[in-house]
Parts: structure tokens; sequence; C-alpha cells
């Protein structure tokens, strides 16, 4: 019980002081809180265009789609507000390049992964994340439904599994600096897996389907939850999620602490 | 009087593979299909022990495998070969109780987050390791003080000097109050009044606190200032343990003749009385065997013209250049 | 020549970190194929879509795949970076142009990623080839080439544009950003133009983002209308782009020599 204590209280320590630095450099927070919505402005075109030249799309109407990217958008930026810093770090610390070094984490009474890969915030994901339930909102709103509490839970139940996805990923690619050596692919294969997320599952066949809806389950983060949202899913196929986010979450674990082993910090 | 012994190591091995370079473009392709690696021992059957409030210095020229030798103390890396012990406990387990005893200041890498102020970095040193306000405010008091730091803690780090920012990494490896204090080139980069006042600080807290210290450095005034016993070191191999009276006593078999003529002498007649080390006209440096120095100065002073005469000891430094440096 | 010693030692570099090279083309594959399935999803069962064919998706974004690696490398934020550094005391004490350093630096990174990708991208037309709707003569063969390599000079003032914006700006980024959304949007990227909602296009006609990319493209797959006139666009967007390019350089290195640098 001490230990988490200690722990929660270090994070709001340093979200305190995060929030400190927002306030130091405004323009900064500024910038980024409104160049970064651009991104879902472009793919609100994309929709659009597509909508332009069909009204369904995999049983999808033009508003499930907003609400589907409006979701997909709110938890990836959750991701990188939350980890997208300190995941990114470990590519200079890993390499020995970074002042701050990965050899001192490992000395602090803390778990090396936790402190490793979280802890600074960047705060300007905000904007995103509030555009992303400005569209999920759209969407809900010029659509007539129908949507209990079961349903409403699942939803947010799916969101936190899809944090889980997309916080993997990108750390299992990170850990793989420990073996090879390469450039800032690692964080742009990871924007990329998470495009498969902007589109219904449906769209995704054979091979594809089974990687990016099982395998490591991208579409949790747009299709999966808008699907529970509106009952079009069972429940049952929860626990196959659960199961797989919890194997994928153990494994990358399993993988940092063994990598760490073979980590060489050896400098001349 | 005996001291617990807290830290052991025993026939520790380091090895690692290292990937070759290649140097052309044609040997860049190949390397596309086909990598070569070749092993460093980077330490090779080192053994020694240390006890409680002894303040060990770590010496050897770049890469000789101090700072690895370090690293496999605190449980960075994984030894390859041999055993650790420290403290009670294997380095390598991370054990939380383990971490919070010891502590590890290198010199060129921080663990200050470089955003923030120092103050605000020891406030999060003090949430991760669990400090109680009582002990860090006191902690804090009087580390600051004895470094004299308060006017720069509201400062980024990133903006301080170099000098000050180690200050700062000291009080931050502190504030917990380890028993072990682990140094790597501590003074590298620092201006000469720093580098003494830091220490100093060393001395006072081993003094004060009992902290066990174990410092390496290429720099012969940190181990002379600070250690009583200086572990030698080179290609991965300990080639001295001992106290430096007893390196000096051991390897400095000469002591130095540095004599002023009044006329000029030739350097060749001067080899008589010892081994002539430099001579310009006037000037000599004769280096003659410690037993018989006394009857080679006599030597000196009724063969030749004698204005002044100093007998000098052999400086650590050179004892090192000629014995360990190979 | 100093530059081409730059570009040696870039691609050597380059090499040495394989993994990297493979995974870029592994993840610059993954937009395209999503989204080529959408529009394929889309057609359902009609054979096209205003006017685009299933073959005629395929193409479109394979040549956009092509194009980005011919065309595109974004150098800006070296240039940028290069600003912050200091970097710009060598233009003005050598004969050596930084910018042009950085854009040969991006020149030899690209050359490699096409090198790698071309087999690939020759695998991948191969399997598709019943779907690929490339049919041109000799002549227009010449001109989507022109074409591109118009393109590919475009792109570069338009990031050294955004790069030297650096002597005013702080942070060069969120105009970098935002140059790659209109590129994405008005360059075709995300979708052929013509496909669009209509503000877009009519926009996206005074920009030269659509001379980058959605030109070129639309030469390969043999729907560029009136070929000589879209290659005289280009021409004149890459002459007016780099006296904007020009202008702001020139006060740029004043305000620079004025700081101090």
């Amino acid at each position: 019980m001490g230990r988490l204590r200690r722990i929660f209280r270090y994070y709001l320590l340093s979200l305190k002081f995060d929030v400190k630095t927002l306030f130091a450099y405004p323009e900064a927070f500024w910038m980024a809180a409104f160049t970064q919505p651009l991104w879902a402005i472009v793919q609100m075109i994309f929709i659009e265009t597509l909508y332009g030249q069909t009204s369904n799309f995999l049983g999808y109407s033009k508003y499930d789609s907003y609400m589907l990217y409006g979701t997909y958008k709110a938890i990836q930026s959750l991701a990188v507000m939350i980890f997208y810093l300190r995941l990114q770090d470990l590519t200079e610390e890993i390499r020995g390049t970074s002042q701050w070094s990965l050899d001192m984490m490992l000395l602090k009474p803390i778990d090396s992964q936790l402190f490793a890969t979280s802890g600074k915030y960047w705060l300007p994901e905000l904007t995103n994340i509030l555009v992303g339930a400005g569209m999920v909102m759209y969407g809900l709103v010029n659509e007539p439904r129908m949507i209990n509490g079961l349903q409403i839970l699942a939803y947010f139940y799916v969101l936190f599994l899809a944090l889980i996805v997309v916080y993997v990923l990108y750390f299992v690619l990170q850990t793989l600096l420990f073996w090879f050596d390469y450039l800032q692919v690692g964080e742009a294969f990871w924007i990329r897996m998470q495009g498969f997320g902007k589109y219904p599952r449906e769209l995704y066949h054979g091979g594809l389907g089974v990687l990016v809806n099982i395998a490591i389950p991208v579409t949790l983060m747009g299709s999966v939850p808008v699907e529970y949202l509106l009952g079009r899913i069972p429940y049952t196929m929860l626990a196959m999620y659960t199961v797989v986010v919890a194997a994928l979450f153990f494994l990358s674990r399993w993988f940092w602490f063994f990598s760490l082993k073979r980590y060489s910090s050896f400098s001349s | 009087m005996a001291e617990k012994t807290v830290i052991s190591v025993n026939h520790l091995q380091k090895y690692f593979t290292v990937p070759e370079k290649t140097a052309g473009f044609s040997a860049s392709l190949r390397s596309l299909v086909h990598r070569k690696y070749k092993t460093v021992k980077a330490v090779d059957d080192v053994t020694f022990s240390i006890r409680e409030g002894e303040i060990v210095g770590f010496l050897g020229p770049n890469g000789a495998g101090k700072t690895t030798t370090l690293k496999m103390l605190t449980g960075i890396l994984y030894p390859t070969n041999g055993t650790v012990d420290v403290l009670g406990h294997i380095p390598q387990k991370h054990e939380k109780v383990f971490q919070k005893q010891i502590s590890l200041v290198m010199g060129q890498k921080n663990q200050l987050w470089w955003d923030l102020p120092a103050t605000d970095a020891f406030l999060l040193n003090k949430e991760i390791y669990g400090i109680s306000d009582a002990t860090y405010n006191k902690a804090f008091a009087e580390l600051t003080e004895l470094l004299g730091v308060a006017p720069v803690l509201a400062t980024p780090v990133r903006k301080l000097s170099l000098g000050q920012r180690m200050k700062c990494e000291l009080i931050a490896a502190l504030l917990h109050e380890p028993k072990i204090l682990f140094l790597d080139e501590p003074t590298i980069g620092l201006d000469v009044a720093t580098q003494k006042r830091v220490r100093e600080f060393l001395i006072k807290i081993n003094r004060e606190r009992g902290t066990t210290i174990m410092l390496t450095s290429h720099y012969m005034e940190d181990v002379e200032a600070v250690s009583s016993r200086v572990i030698m070191i080179n290609h991965g191999h300990k080639l001295y343990d001992g106290t430096i009276a007893k390196l000096m006593a051991t390897y400095a078999k000469d002591k130095y003749l540095m004599v002023e003529f009044s006329k000029p002498v030739q350097s060749t007649r001067l080899a008589e009385v010892g081994e002539v080390v430099s001579s310009r006209e006037t000037r000599a440096t004769i280096a003659v065997p410690r037993k018989d120095h006394a009857k080679r100065a006599a030597l000196l002073l009724t063969r030749f013209p004698v204005e002044n005469l100093d007998i000098k000891e052999m400086k650590l430094e050179d004892v090192i250049l000629e014995h360990f440096s190979k | 020549m100093k530059y081409w010693r730059t570009f040696l030692l870039t691609i050597q570099t380059e090499l040495q970190y394989r993994a990297n090279l493979v995974l870029w083309i592994i993840e610059g594959a993954i937009a395209p194929v999503v989204m080529v399935l959408a529009w394929f999803v889309v057609l359902g069962n009609r054979s096209e879509v205003g006017g685009y064919t299933r073959g005629d998706f395929i193409t479109y974004y394979l040549a956009v795949t092509f194009g980005w690696y011919v065309v595109a490398g974004t150098f800006s934020q070296m240039i940028g970076r290069a600003i912050k550094m200091g970097e710009m005391n060598i233009t003005l004490v050598k004969p050596y142009n930084v910018v042009l350093e950085k854009m040969v630096r991006e020149q030899a990174w690209k050359f490699i990623s096409l090198l790698i990708a071309l087999p690939i991208l020759a695998v991948v037309t191969y399997m598709f080839r019943s779907y690929v709707t490339v049919s041109l003569s000799g002549v227009q063969i010449f001109m989507t080439m022109v074409s591109f390599a118009l393109g590919a000079i475009l792109f570069a003032i338009i990031e050294a544009t955004i790069g030297i914006l650096a002597f005013w700006f702080v942070e060069i980024w969120p105009i970098a950003d935002t140059s790659m959304a209109c590129m994405n949007v008005f360059g075709g990227m995300l979708a052929p133009l013509t496909l669009m909602p209509i503000f877009f296009q009519r926009v996206a006609a005074y920009l030269p983002f659509k001379y980058v990319f959605f030109v070129p493209v639309s030469m390969l797959l043999g729907k560029g209308d009136n070929a000589s006139f879209e290659l005289g666009l280009q021409v004149i967007f890459i002459v007016v782009c780099f006296g904007i390019y020009s202008l702001i350089w020139r006060a740029g290195l004043k305000r620079y020599e004025g700081i101090g640098g």
C-alpha cells in the first residue's frame, strides 16, 4: 500500500510540474494545441469524400464514422498525452546519447518499466481529446439512437483496453532498440499501425484482419467501442479481447526485463 | 575493531560482444548481409572487498574497466561471471530495499530532470525514495548549505553551469541518506575551485555520516585528496589494492635530486650519481634509489659545484605512469 | 564536388541501419493499402466511382507511394535546426550553402529508399498487374517523368521555405505540420482530388500542393487532360515559390546577421 501511495504521489507531483511548465511557456502549448487537430480535419475531409460516393460504409452511416473516428482520436491523444514523451525519450536513452541516462533509472526504487515509460505529460494533446470527444458528440446527436448503461460501460472498458494496446505497441517498438539500432521509423510505425484503427474492423480480411483485429487489436481504438455503444457486437467478445490485451501487456513487460538484462551501457 | 564488509566482489568478469565497425563503401554494403562481432573483455577477474566507512578510489586510464565495475556494483549491468555482494544484496535483483541504501553519481550523465528547477527535481526524488518530510527537510538544509547552492536552486537544471549541476546531483544523491555512495568521474570538466569543494564535501560526509564512498577517476588528485585506499585497474585487471602510502613505498623506489649548479655541468658526467631525468645547463633532476639517496646526494655535493640541492619524492602520477600504464 | 561526398557519406551511414530501411518500406506501405481497401468497399458492386475504377484506385495509390519516394523528403526540420545551431555561419563565411547541403542529404536518403522500394514496388505492381491501368505513349511517359521531376523541385522549394522560417520562429514544426496536412488534402495524397468536395478542389487550384503530387500522378494514370498546360502551371508555381523563397532567404540572412547568430 505504501508503495502505491508513493507512486501516486510521484505522478501527481509530476503532473503539477508539467502544468507549471505549461504556464511558464504558454506559446508552446497554444501552438501545439492549434496545429494538432489539423490531422483530425484531414480525416474528416476523407470521411466526407468517401460518403460523397456512398451512404453506407460497412454498415456505418456517416455519423457512425464520425463517432468511430472521434473515439479513435480521443484514445490516441490520451495515449500520447500520458506516454508519448517518456517512450520517445527511450530512443536516446537506450542508445546512450541522452544526458538523462537509462542507467540512472534502473537505480531508482521504482519499477523500471513504469518509471522509464511514464511520468511526463504532453498537455497540448488536450485539444485533440476535446476534438475527438466533440466528433463523438456530433455523431451521436445527428442520428437518433437508443443506448443503455451497459453499452456505455462496455464502451469505456474497451477504451481502457485500447489504451493499453497503443501503449504496448510503442513500448515494444522502443524495447526493440535494445536489439536493433534504427531511426525514428519505430515511432512512424506506431502511428501507422494505429491508422488501421480509423476504420471499421470489417474492412480487414484474412491475415490482415487477424493482425489488426486480434493479434495487435488496434481496431479496439474506434470500431469495437462504437459497435459496443450501438449494441452491434456480442459481449462475449470482451472476454477474448481482455485475454489478448493482458497477454500483450505481460509479454511486453517480460520482453522489457529480458532486454534490460542484455542491455549494454557500454561506452568508451 | 572488526568493521562490516559492505562490498564484496569475487572473480568478477564482464565481456561485451560488439559489432565490428566497417569502413568504406563496399564494406558497408557487405555488412547489410553479414555482421561480424568481437568480444571485448571490459572486466577480467577482479576481486576485492570494501568495509563500512572506507573511501576507496578506483583508478585507471580510460577504458580500464572502472565504470563497468561500478555499474555491476549498482546493478545496472549483469556480470558475465563472478559474484557481487553489496550490503548483503545482489545488486542485479534491483530490490527496492537495496536501492534505497545506495546512490550513484555519474560525472557525465544526469539524474536530475532537465526542464525543472533543482528544488523540483529534489522533490521528485523525495517521492520516489519515500523520504519523510522531516528527513528531507533536514538533509536538504544541510546539503545545500554545505555545497553553497542556495542561489541557483530555482534555476532550471539545464541552465546551470557544470559545477552547479554537479553540486545539485550530489545533493539529490544524498537526500535519502544512502549507506554507500558511488561516484563515477565526479570532477570531470569542473574548474579547480569546484573540484576542491567537491572533494572536501566527500571527506566531510564520510566523516560525519559514515557513508562508504567509492569513486572512480582518472584524475590523480581526486584519489589522493579523498581516498585512503586505492585500487588500480587497467585492461580489466586489478593491478594494485592498498593504501596510497604503501603504493608509494613499494613502487616509488626513487627519490629525485633537484640540483642547481654554479657552473654548467655536462649531463653525461652526472650519470655516475644516478639516472638523469632532465638536465639543462646549470640545472638537473636526477633519480636516485631511495635507500641510497643520502650517499648519492653526498656524492653530488663533493664531486660537483652545487649551489642548491632539493630532495623530492616521486609523485603518484609518475609512479602510475611508470608501473601501471602499459 | 563536395555535395557528392555528402551524398555518398549519407548513403553509407544509412546502410548501417538495415532494420531501419526495411521498416520504413513497410511503414510507408500501410496507409495507401488501407485507403485502397476503403475505396474498394465504397465501390461495392459498381465498376467505377467518379471516373475511377478499382484498377485506377490501386494505380493511384501505388503512384502516390512511388511519388512519395521520388518527390518527398522532409528536410525543413534539418534546416530549422541548422539555423538554431548557428550553422548558417558556414554559409555566410564559406562558399557552401547549408540549405543545399540539407537538401542533398535528404536526396541521398530518398535515393536509398527508392532503391530498396523499387523491387518491392515492382513485385507489388506485378501482383496486381491485371488491375494496373497504365497505358501511355512514349511522349506521355516522358512528360510524366518531367512532371514528377518538377513536382520534386516544387516540394524541395516548399520544404526549404518552411525551413528558413526558423530565422523568425523558435519552432517551425507547426508550420511544417500544417504544410504536410495541406499536402495530404490538396496534393491528392489522401484521395484523388477530383473525388473530393468541390470546395477543396477549387482551393487546391490556387495552392502549390496540387502541383507536387496530384498533377504528375494524374498524368501517370493518363487522366491528365491537358498535359502541357499542367506542366506549364507547375513551372509557374516553381518560379513563384522560388521567388518567395529568395525574398524570405535574403530577409532571413539579414535578420540573422543582425542578431549575430
